[in-house]
């Protein structure tokens, strides 16, 4: 009876087994084709254009000898009438599972963004193997396919481009969002806020022969994988705004920093003056805004008060910095930029797009429910009327490691 | 010598707390009940005054009849006819339970994880182990718990500290102004009306280690459950806003899909799954077990055993008829609409009734219990 328990138990623990074969299901890795990045695109005639990005797995291996391998991800196209439908039509240049359970970007064309995400997301939330984790990313332009043929950094594909993007762009600038579906999602759902995407933009440029590396305005080039001529770059900077699903239009990357301080979202941003007969360049460490509603009757006006910390990174116009009159000087020269800044970023998304992608509408949620309840049916025409006053208060915290103005050593 | 199994405090509470997780764990069901907004946690705080105030029969009724069991408890109050016919409910209800709890989980399993599975295997694996730990009794049941349980509720926690980076507390805002009172205590009268696991007292008391105190393992697997729900509700619905939480089938492992850490730390909705699926077959294998003894206390038989199978293809064979085997059949299942209804008469209204006859015919049914516990064999002691 005992050997017939062991034997039993033995038979259990190697059943167990068949279950930890697969990846995720019974699907083995090597019969996947793992999808990077998706370009969801839709033609005149309603067709929905799926591009998609494979990586090759045997490519990004290295190989034993210590050398990095190049990858040469695969690009598929499928089409159909339905998302769904363009994803199974993939298969038909492609021999493996499609796989988008580590998709890292979903990228949308102009034409798609207008109208076609809603219904998208429906498809995105229902299916089991796709997640909330990828970015969301409109792109500019008319061959929005041809990012997949552009320089990626030092990304062997798109999808990891963007991702790498989103971790590292914020530690040098705030001029872009990097929003993930689950983000979106939240947004398209809750009341007083309307979603965003960042903006990806394809620009031509003549590089010479061998390339340098950096250029102005933070272009990154490859000059290994493409040398000479004519080459297009991915740039990433502003965001997309939407309401009730559909593109409203964009917003440049000094709009974008505004709305990444309204909403406590800032990263690391550097902002210029004049100064003098040269620049301040100050470099926000710290900004929080305080955003308090009030209503009157049917008229609506917020107060914006922004609180910002900065550092002094630059000081080329000859002010002596360490003193303190001069610093009052520059930082209200700072916060009357700022508060123009933000203040035509508002009135741009009030005037153009009449969308709150700010969340205004939250705060009024939040501070006057009662009213609230009035206001939230129709709350974006209510925003594009409301009146918003916009305060900086900054303060310099730090000024770098040399006291005076650098050119005053060389008089004294 | 086939001794009367014993089982600790802490046991009976694992069992009580997994069996209670396993609904908040797969489908959240109080993220739909009233107030369906970001006061849902205070929903949660009011409902354990109202599981509180629907346990007090059989808490009662429990520690008044400590020894005896479930069915004796009932023919002691009611009379040997009255007190068989009396517990007919208790049956149907573990029997429906078990039925819609495998339903859900195959549901579950289908639409997260293995969606080309048909659905007669999936069931089949979980009925037959669930069978056999039903078919060993509940000194196996307590054990498996003993194992099960508390890697749940690890998991909970784990979920909870690789989350908080993705918390905004914001989702929780404005506080009490979106609900009236009357949707609060509707939404915790809801919630309270599917703890149910009273009844897992009920049957597993009788096995409880003699100087282990109903009361206060029913206080301590009250306060884990409720613990452990908040830890599953708060951080749902701050890492996936409350809109979005409401429309998806299982917000926990929505919630638990997001988490990443330390940039190679990924995909821990398998951790979800494997914690999840082992407490959902821990709940199936209780409620054959309650069914199968407790049919076996009013046919007399020597033990639940032949009671099981029985069972276990009634509900097979129950969850695999086209009907039932539906999508919108389980959305109506994990609704307000049905399981309160199923719950409350059994776990409130029955018990309700048994003690008003016990108040009524108190002196018979005192002298009755004596004569009960004094020809119980002593194998608590043991």
């Amino acid at each position: 009876m005992k050997t017939l328990k062991k034997a039993l138990c033995a038979l259990l623990c190697a059943a167990a087994l068949s279950c930890a074969a697969g990846c995720w299901n019974k699907q083995e890795p090597q019969d996947l084709a793992i999808i990077h990045s998706m370009i969801y695109d839709v033609d005149e005639d309603g067709q929905f254009i799926l591009t998609v990005e494979i990586m090759n797995p045997s490519d990004t291996s290295g190989g034993t000898d210590g050398g990095g391998g190049t990858t040469e991800s695969l690009i598929a196209v499928g089409k159909g009438e339905s998302v769904r439908e363009a994803v199974s039509n993939v298969s038909k240049s492609v021999e493996k599972f499609v796989f988008a359970g580590h998709n890292k970007a979903r990228i949308f064309t102009e034409r798609f963004a207008e109208s076609e995400i809603p219904n998208l997301l429906d498809f995105l939330c229902r299916d089991h193997l796709t997640d909330e984790m990828p970015i969301m990313i409109v792109i500019k332009g008319k061959t929005p396919e041809e990012v997949h043929f552009c320089s990626s950094g030092f990304s062997d594909m798109i999808g990891d481009y963007f991702k790498d993007l989103s971790k590292i762009q914020r530690e040098h600038t705030s001029k872009a969002v990097f929003v993930t579906t689950l983000d979106f999602i939240k947004d398209y759902l809750i009341d007083g806020k309307q979603p965003v995407t960042g903006v990806a933009e394809l620009k031509s440029q003549d590089t010479p022969q061998k390339s340098e590396g950096q250029q102005g305005g933070g272009e990154q080039q490859k000059g290994d994988k493409q040398q000479g001529g004519e080459k297009k770059l991915v740039l990433y900077e502003g965001l997309a705004a939407f309401k009730d699903g559909k593109l409203a239009g964009f917003l440049n990357g000094e709009e974008t920093r505004a709305y990444n301080i309204l909403i406590n979202d800032l990263g690391n941003a550097y902002i210029t003056i004049p100064s003098g007969d040269g620049l301040t360049v100050f470099k926000i460490e710290d900004s929080r805004a305080d955003i308090t509603a009030s209503v009157n009757g049917g008229d609506i006006s917020f107060y914006v008060n922004i609180q910002m910390i900065l550092n002094i990174r630059e000081e080329s116009g000859g002010i002596d910095i360490s003193k303190d009159q001069w610093l009052k000087i520059i930082e209200q020269r700072f916060n009357e930029k700022m508060q123009e800044e933000i203040k035509l970023a508002i009135q741009k998304v009030q005037r153009e797009f009449a969308s709150d992608i700010f969340g205004f509408g939250r705060h009024l949620h939040l501070q006057l429910p009662e009213k609230w309840r009035e206001f939230k049916n129709n709350w974006d025409d209510y925003f594009a009327k409301a009146v918003f006053y916009v305060t900086v208060d900054s303060t310099v915290n730090r000024t770098g490691q040399i006291k005076g103005p650098f050119k005053a050593g060389r008089e004294q | 010598m086939n001794t009367k199994p014993v089982i600790t405090s802490l046991q009976l509470l694992l069992i009580a707390v997994g069996s209670a997780l396993v609904f908040p764990y797969t489908f959240m069901p109080i993220l739909n009940s009233p107030p369906a907004n970001q006061d849902v946690w205070i929903a949660l705080i009011m409902a354990f005054v109202y599981i509180l105030l629907l346990n007090t029969p059989v808490l009662i009724l429990m520690n008044k009849f400590r020894g005896v069991s479930i069915n004796q408890t009932c023919e002691i109050i009611t009379g040997k006819i009255m007190g068989k016919i009396i517990l007919i409910p208790f049956i149907i209800f573990t029997f429906i339970c078990f039925t819609a709890c495998m339903l859900i989980t195959t549901v579950f399993l289908e639409m997260y994880v293995f969606d080309d599975a048909p659905s007669w295997a999936l069931m089949l694996f979980m009925v037959v182990p669930a069978a056999y730990a039903a078919y060993k009794g509940a000194g196996t049941i307590a054990r498996i718990a003993n194992f099960i349980v508390p890697v749940v509720l690890f998991s909970i926690v784990l979920f909870f500290l690789f989350g908080l980076q993705y918390f905004d507390t914001q989702y929780l805002k404005p506080v009490l102004t979106d609900s009236i009172f009357l949707e609060l205590n509707l939404g915790a009268f809801f919630t309270a009306a599917r703890y149910s696991e009273i009844l897992i007292f009920w049957v597993f008391s009788y096995y409880l280690v003699k100087k282990a105190s109903i009361n206060k393992t029913y206080a301590k697997a009250l306060t884990t459950f409720g613990v452990a729900f908040m830890l599953i509700l708060i951080p749902t619905v701050i890492t996936l806003g409350m809109d979005y939480a409401k429309l998806v089938w299982n917000p926990y492992y929505a919630f638990t899909r997001q988490l990443e850490a330390f940039g190679f730390i990924e995909r821990m909705q398998a951790l979800n799954i494997l914690s999840w699926f082992p407490m959902a077959l821990l709940k199936l294998t209780i409620y054959i077990y309650m069914g199968s003894e407790v049919i076996s206390g009013i046919l007399k038989t020597k033990s639940h055993r032949p009671i099981v199978f029985p069972i276990v293809i009634a509900g097979y064979i129950m969850a695999l008829m086209p009907f039932m085997n539906k999508t919108s059949t389980v959305d109506m299942l994990r609704s307000d609409e049905v399981f309160p209804f199923i719950i409350i008469p059994v776990v409130f209204i029955v018990p309700v009734i048994i003690l008003a006859v016990y108040i009524i015919r108190k002196k018979k049914a005192d002298a009755a219990l004596k004569e009960a516990l004094a020809a119980q064999p002593d194998e608590n002691e043991q």
